[in-house]
């Protein structure tokens, strides 16, 4: 990605946060039920969209991994559920606290869509371990995409299965009986999305520059050692840094 | 199970929002450290080269320390 690219999608995305935490705060109309608490709705839902599409696109990078073998899959792979990691703690974070406000109690064990994200949360926390245990750099990408994979598929067929049983107290405010949300709320719901994705990107993009600023410093490396010694060294990262094969 | 809802969610709100901002400031904080050690990693490798070449050509013609000052510059 090109400087001016970047830096228009780092401009863009403030832009899109501000103006989308501004309408939350000065044009959304107050909840009728919930009041001014249900103003956490539009930082909590949004995180959790893009945490959990960042896990499946995690587990597409996986797959065309696999299938090519390019190691820049790899480091996408590695890079999306990552961030879906840290965006998930926000999720949890925010929801625990939108749960206090709401319901008296900071977590609800009886609500399945509260312990169903926790589980994927927590599914995605082995990741970091599982991909450290292996030492070779091969095996290790190929057995971290069949988990993006498998994981990832697990994201939307847990979510199907929650849905399909009885909900306790968890809102479902896009398809309900009573219309769902009206058109304010939803265009600054939109809005907060966009930018919270936006977001996701432009962290995605700084990691993988990072990981290419990194691979190149340790191609440089090796090159420089192989010159004055004779031999190659041995990288001590094991995250994915994307040098070349 | 909802006895203890509290009345005022103002402080809740703000904390929730508080917590999102500072997870990505924290966030952006680790990444802008990780850039620092890339760039001295970057550092070393120049000096690391720079010495390679000055290294070779030093029983031939040593260049006079001033020259070699500037080159650095």
């Amino acid at each position: 990605m090109s400087s001016s690219r970047f830096k228009a999608l780092a401009i863009a995305t403030v832009a899109i946060l501000v103006v989308g935490f501004g309408l939350v705060f000065f044009w959304t109309p107050m909840d009728a039920d919930q009041g001014f608490k249900q103003k956490i709705f539009y930082v909590h839902v949004p995180l959790a969209i893009v945490a959990l599409g960042g896990f499946i696109a995690g587990g597409i990078e996986g797959i065309r991994h696999l299938r090519s073998g390019d190691r820049r899959h790899d480091a996408n792979s590695y890079v999306f559920i990552h961030l879906s990691v840290v965006f998930g703690v926000a999720v949890l974070v925010t929801g625990a606290i939108w749960a206090k406000a709401s319901w008296g109690h900071w977590w609800v064990w009886e609500e399945p869509t509260l312990v169903s994200f926790l589980i994927v949360f927590l599914l995605y926390c082995t990741y970091y371990p599982f991909r450290y245990a292996i030492e070779d750099r091969d095996r290790q990408a190929r057995y971290a995409s069949v988990f993006a994979i498998t994981a990832g598929a697990f994201v939307p067929l847990n979510f199907m299965a929650v849905r399909m049983a009885e909900s306790i107290i968890h809102p479902r405010v896009f398809a309900t009986s009573e219309g769902g949300l009206p058109g304010s709320m939803l265009f600054t719901f939109l809005v907060c999305l966009v930018g919270i994705f936006l977001l996701w990107l432009l962290l995605v993009k700084v990691e993988l520059a990072g990981k290419q600023a990194s691979g190149t410093v340790s191609r440089l490396r090796r090159a420089l050692n192989t010159d004055q010694a004779g031999g190659g060294s041995v990288s001590g990262r094991i995250a994915p840094n994307m040098e070349a094969q | 199970m909802f006895d203890a809802v509290p009345n005022d969610s103002t402080g809740y709100v703000m904390a929730a929002y508080m917590f999102f901002l500072l997870l990505i400031l924290v966030y952006i904080g680790i990444l802008g450290a990780k850039f620092m050690r890339i760039n001295r990693e970057i550092g070393e490798l120049t000096d690391e080269v720079e010495a390679g070449r000055a290294g070779p050509k030093a029983p031939a013609a040593a260049p006079a320390p001033e020259a070699k000052e500037e080159s650095r510059v």
